[in-house]
Formats: structure tokens, C-alpha cells, sequence
């Protein structure tokens, strides 16, 4: 422990410690905050500065590594009387701390936010957490190994840029970090553990492995030992999914009014926005047929079979982001939708009438409050941008009564037209 | 090197990666040759280290000169080849955007190395690749004027921004260890000056005199 903290100590890396926590918390802080009072998103959201803090720690591991070659103590640490892989050890030890210090800072912050309401699956927010560390461990790791065999000049480089590449491109598919934590979503805890295994066994490989062979020693196996423990992580790392859906919760938490909307327990803080568009939905004009009840994303699910095998597919809507008009959006596709049930759909649709899609427009904007940025209709058919600006005027000129007025009569239209 | 790195670009350069962004609603993507044109960018300056470089501090006219010809040649080198490699398979557009932003990392590095040591090029680099890519902006809202490394080919900014940082590695590069002292110098008080002898003729820098007081 006293060696360590003699490195720790000794360790100009501490000067990175400041400026790294800046970074961490602004990468926390100064974007969307969504992620306040959920905890699988407040643990995602604290775990993205690790896929920044990784890229650093493989860099500044693969600087620490050629510290030895670099100032020419590789005869003086080879000749030692502690053993070298003790002595890798700690140089590795005190450069993960550095680097794993800011994240924890990170995730205690974030924790304080959502823990101001402490909503329940707080278990969600514990496997992110260990997400981000396994992957700076793991880059750590590999900018060590590159920084043992390359030379002092490329290996921070060749290191950085490998693991940065690696990252975002192969590992994302298998989730190594991500970047949102969907409330259908969770942590898969045995792969980390499996993961953490394999870096830890990486690590010792590299530890142990002797070091560039010193004028003296006659040492010049090839790094097949690292090499195969790293190829094996990666293949750990790339073969598993970090992330599983998760399964259908035993009790949901259903809002009762016009129309029951059933929440994931974890998105309690959503349930005024859900009642506020209830409150819309309610005054809206006769005509409008009103479905039941409707679900969040993940909690219906449909089961079919394709090609032989049965898949299950997650259906509901999907208000992760925490906009009210994602959730306008979905409530008025099926109150459309419903609405339109006993209309001739086909006949509509020949002949080019955008009355329906106006109306529908409108009610995504009248439910949804117009409070995000709009999502246009690029290189839909003409006729849904026709209908797409329709509605558009209609919600922006008109009051909140003439507009329900507008509605009831494209309504009124469509009925006599198509429906029976 | 940095044929390794174009032929990268040229074998995965046009696949893209979700990257975390602050923005919100934006599908934000990061195609590898971004990352691999930093890692182009950075390679000049990394040259630039030296074993000897307590001796090379104290050297002359001639030894910078090489210098300077060095990092222009392994400069202009390095881009070549990457270019050319990466215009296999990237399109006019995006070698565009690829030559641009080179000049910026490559002030960049130059910056870095000069604070940090040569070797340690890569390290502000890299921390700026980080910011751009989080707050930069992404594919909904477009990018921000500052995302030098992503606009269009034809943004004026970006080419205005990568020319500044290119200009400004230049400056770093150029205030070596001989000009900095001579530039405290002259700003010491008129009565220190008395004993300070020229340093700007010994080190062959053609620099204003200090105005008689």
C-alpha cells in the first residue's frame, strides 16, 4: 500500500486529476438532464465520460508504461530486488487511480441528483456504474501492453487511437459503454463479470509477461502471453452483450384518467407530464375516439415467429428522453388510430386526402405542446409535408378553441366522406 | 505510419459509430476516417522528438533550419500519403474536409508538444477530439461553426478556424526555448537590461532591439 502511494505520489499524473474531474462533470452537466430522477439513465449518463476517460487512461498507461525506457531504468529496474511485475503492478495501479477518481467523482454527483427523489431501481444506476469502470480498466490495460512493446514516441498515439477506433466501432455493438440507459434496458452483470475476469486476466498476462528484453538479458520471446490473454479479452468483450431487455415488470405504474397510461415504476417522475396530456386529452372535441389504455415503451410486448424462430418485439411509446411531445406523438397515433377504425382506410389513402394526416398532425402538436424541436417531414411524399404545414398553421394561428373547432370539422369531413 | 493509418482510412474509414453527444434528439455518428485523420495530423509533431533534446535547445541557425525543413517535409509527406490513401475510397467531399482538418490537428499538436514535450504531442489533441465530438453538435441540428473537423468541405469558418490553429502551432513551434528567454528579457525593467547581453544576435533571431530608455 506504501508503494503504491509513493507512485501515486511521485505520479505527474496528478496534475491531470483537476482538470480531468472539469471535464467529467462538464460532460455530466452541460447537456440534456433527462437523466435527473431516473437511475438507469442517471448511471448511463455519469458512464459516458468513461468512454472519454478511457481513451485518456490508454494513453497515459502506454506514457507510464515507457516511463522505464524513456529515462533508461530499464537495466536499474530489471537488476532490482522486487519483483518486476510487483513493481508493474503498482505503476499500473496509480494510473488507474488517476483515472478512475474523476469517474467515481462523476458518478457520486449524479447520484446526489436523482437521489433528491430516490425512485425505485437504484440496482440499474449500481451496473452502470460498473460498466464504465470495467472499460477504463480494460483501456488501461491495453495502452499498458502497447506501451511495453512500442516505442516511447508512437505507443500513447498508436494506444489512444486503437482503443478510441475499437470503442466506438466493434465494441459498440456489444455495448461495451453505451450511451443512454433506456428504462427497458439493464446492465447485463454477468457479462461484466466475465469481463472484468478477462481483463484481469489480461492484465496479469501483461504484468507478468518480462519486459523488452535489456542489453543483459537474453530474453527475446516474442508477447505471445499478452497478445493471446488481449485477443481473448477482445473476444469476450466483442462475443457478450453488455446490455439486456429487461423483463416485463410485475406491477406497473399506471396513471387512471381519459386514458390509462401505464409508466415503467422507475419513470414516476413522468407521471405529471402523463397527466398533463390527459388533461389535453380530455378537452379534446366529440369525434375523437379515445383507446383504453396505452403503455410505455417495453411493457407490451408482441411474439411472432419469423423464419422458424419466435421474436419478441417491444412495442409501446417510447418517452426515454422525457419530451412531452414524444409522448403527445404516441398518444395521438392512437387516439388516430382509433378514431379512424371504422373509416375506409384504403380509400383515404387513393385518394391523396391529407385531411386525415392534418388532423393527426395537430393532435400531435396539440397533446405534445409543440415543447421540443419539430421533427419535419425530409423526403416524406408531398402530401404529408402538404398536411405536415396544414396543421402546423392551424396550431400556431389559431386559439386552443378554434383549433378544436378546426379539428372537429376535418373530422365531421372525413367521417361523411369514408366512414360508415 | 502514416500509410498504416490511410490504409486504414481507405479499409474502414466510411463505416460510422453512435458517439455520445450533449445534444438531444441527435443520431449523432462519427465515421472512423475522423478519428484516423486526427491520428494522421498528430504524426509531424510526434517526429519532432528528440533524445538529444537538451543539446538540440542550445543549437543555432543551421540546426533549426534542417528542423524547420524536417517538419514541413515529414509534414507535407505524411498528408500525401494519407490523402492518397484515403482517397480510395473517400469521396472529393470528405478529402476535402480531411485536408482541412490535418492543418488544424497539426497545429494542434504542434501547440501540445510545445507545452508538453514533443512526445506528448498527441495529448491536447486528443482532448479537443473529445469536446468536438461531444459538443459539437450531431446529425439533427448540424454542427457548430467551432466543429472544424466535420462541416462541410466548403465552410469558410472551418478553414478560417484550421488555418488559426495552424498558424498558432506555427508560433508555438517557433518559440523555442532561445526566444522565450530573450523575450523576458526585454520585458525585465529598463535597469536589469544594463546586464543582459543580446541574446537575440546569439540565438540568430532577427528581433527589435530594446528601445533605449
Amino acid at each position: 500500500m506504501t508503494a503504491l502511494w509513493l507512485h501515486l505520489r511521485a505520479s505527474r499524473l496528478l496534475w491531470a486529476l483537476p482538470p480531468l474531474t472539469a471535464l467529467i462533470l462538464a460532460v455530466l452537466l452541460l447537456r440534456p438532464d433527462y437523466w435527473v430522477g431516473v437511475w438507469p439513465e442517471t448511471g448511463a449518463a455519469a458512464q459516458i465520460p468513461a468512454i472519454f476517460l478511457s481513451t485518456v487512461a490508454a494513453g497515459a498507461a502506454a506514457w507510464i508504461s515507457t516511463s522505464r525506457t524513456r529515462h533508461r531504468l530499464a537495466e536499474l529496474t530489471a537488476a532490482s530486488a522486487i519483483r518486476a511485475a510487483a513493481a508493474e503492478a503498482y505503476r499500473l495501479g496509480a494510473v488507474v487511480i488517476v483515472v478512475v477518481v474523476p469517474y467515481l467523482i462523476g458518478q457520486a454527483v449524479a447520484f446526489v441528483y436523482t437521489a433528491r427523489t430516490f425512485p425505485v431501481g437504484i440496482h440499474l444506476w449500481f451496473g452502470y456504474a460498473a460498466m464504465g469502470i470495467v472499460v477504463i480498466l480494460f483501456a488501461a490495460v491495453w495502452g499498458w501492453a502497447f506501451g511495453r512493446y512500442l516505442s516511447a514516441v508512437y505507443a500513447p498515439l498508436v494506444a489512444s487511437l486503437t482503443w478510441l477506433v475499437f470503442q466506438v466501432f466493434p465494441a459498440d455493438r456489444a455495448a461495451l459503454s453505451v450511451i443512454s440507459g433506456p428504462v427497458w434496458q439493464q446492465p447485463n452483470l454477468s457479462v461484466l463479470a466475465v469481463r472484468l475476469a478477462a481483463v484481469a486476466a489480461f492484465t496479469a498476462a501483461v504484468m507478468w509477461a518480462r519486459p523488452r528484453r535489456t542489453q543483459w538479458s537474453a530474453n527475446r520471446n516474442a508477447p505471445l502471453l499478452p497478445v493471446a490473454a488481449g485477443l481473448v479479452t477482445v473476444a469476450a468483450t466483442l462475443s457478450t452483450s453488455g446490455v439486456i431487455d429487461r423483463a416485463v415488470p410485475d406491477r406497473s405504474l399506471c396513471v387512471t384518467g381519459e386514458i390509462d397510461v401505464c409508466l415503467w415504476p422507475e419513470h414516476e417522475k413522468y407521471v405529471p407530464m402523463v397527466r398533463r396530456v390527459d388533461a389535453r386529452v380530455a378537452s379534446l372535441p366529440a369525434g375523437f375516439q379515445r383507446p383504453a389504455r396505452l403503455h410505455e415503451y417495453g411493457i407490451e410486448r408482441k411474439q411472432f415467429s419469423y423464419r422458424g424462430q419466435t421474436v419478441t418485439q417491444l412495442e409501446g411509446i417510447d418517452i426515454s428522453e422525457g419530451l412531452q411531445s414524444n409522448l403527445g406523438a404516441g398518444v395521438a397515433n392512437a387516439v388516430m388510430t382509433e378514431t379512424l377504425k371504422p373509416c375506409d382506410l384504403d380509400s383515404i389513402r387513393q385518394a391523396k386526402d391529407i385531411t386525415a394526416n392534418a388532423v393527426g398532425r395537430w393532435l400531435e402538436l396539440y397533446l405534445g405542446q409543440g415543447s421540443s424541436a419539430e421533427y419535419q417531414a425530409v423526403g416524406a411524399p408531398k402530401e404529408f409535408a402538404e398536411a405536415w404545414s396544414t396543421a402546423l398553421a392551424a396550431y400556431t394561428k389559431l386559439t386552443p378553441a378554434q383549433q378544436r373547432e378546426w379539428a372537429q370539422q376535418r373530422l365531421a369531413q372525413l367521417a361523411t366522406a369514408y366512414c360508415e | 505510419m502514416a500509410l498504416l493509418l490511410g490504409g486504414f482510412t481507405a479499409w474502414l474509414g466510411l463505416r460510422q459509430a453512435p458517439v455520445p453527444t450533449a445534444a438531444q434528439d441527435a443520431d449523432a455518428a462519427l465515421p472512423v476516417w475522423r478519428l484516423l485523420t486526427m491520428g494522421a495530423g498528430m504524426l509531424p509533431a510526434l517526429g519532432l522528438h528528440s533524445r538529444l533534446r537538451d543539446l538540440e535547445e542550445m543549437s543555432t541557425r543551421p540546426h533549426r533550419q534542417a528542423e524547420q525543413r524536417y517538419l514541413i517535409g515529414l509534414s507535407v509527406a505524411c498528408a500525401a500519403a494519407f490523402l492518397a490513401f484515403a482517397s480510395m475510397t473517400l469521396n472529393p467531399a470528405q478529402i476535402t474536409v480531411v485536408a482541412r482538418s490535418l492543418l488544424g490537428w497539426l497545429g494542434l499538436s504542434l501547440i501540445s508538444g510545445r507545452l508538453f514535450g514533443w512526445q506528448l504531442a498527441w495529448a491536447l489533441p486528443l482532448a479537443v477530439s473529445g469536446v468536438l465530438t461531444y459538443w459539437g453538435g450531431g446529425a439533427g441540428n448540424g454542427y457548430t461553426w467551432w466543429q472544424f473537423t466535420a462541416r462541410p468541405h466548403n465552410d469558410v469558418p472551418s478553414l478560417l478556424l484550421s488555418a488559426c490553429l495552424l498558424a498558432a502551432g506555427a508560433l508555438a513551434y517557433s518559440a523555442s526555448a532561445w526566444r522565450r528567454k530573450s523575450l523576458r528579457c526585454y520585458h525585465t525593467s529598463p535597469a536589469s537590461q544594463a546586464n543582459v547581453e543580446q541574446p537575440g544576435i546569439a540565438a540568430g533571431i532577427a528581433s527589435t532591439p530594446p528601445q533605449a530608455s
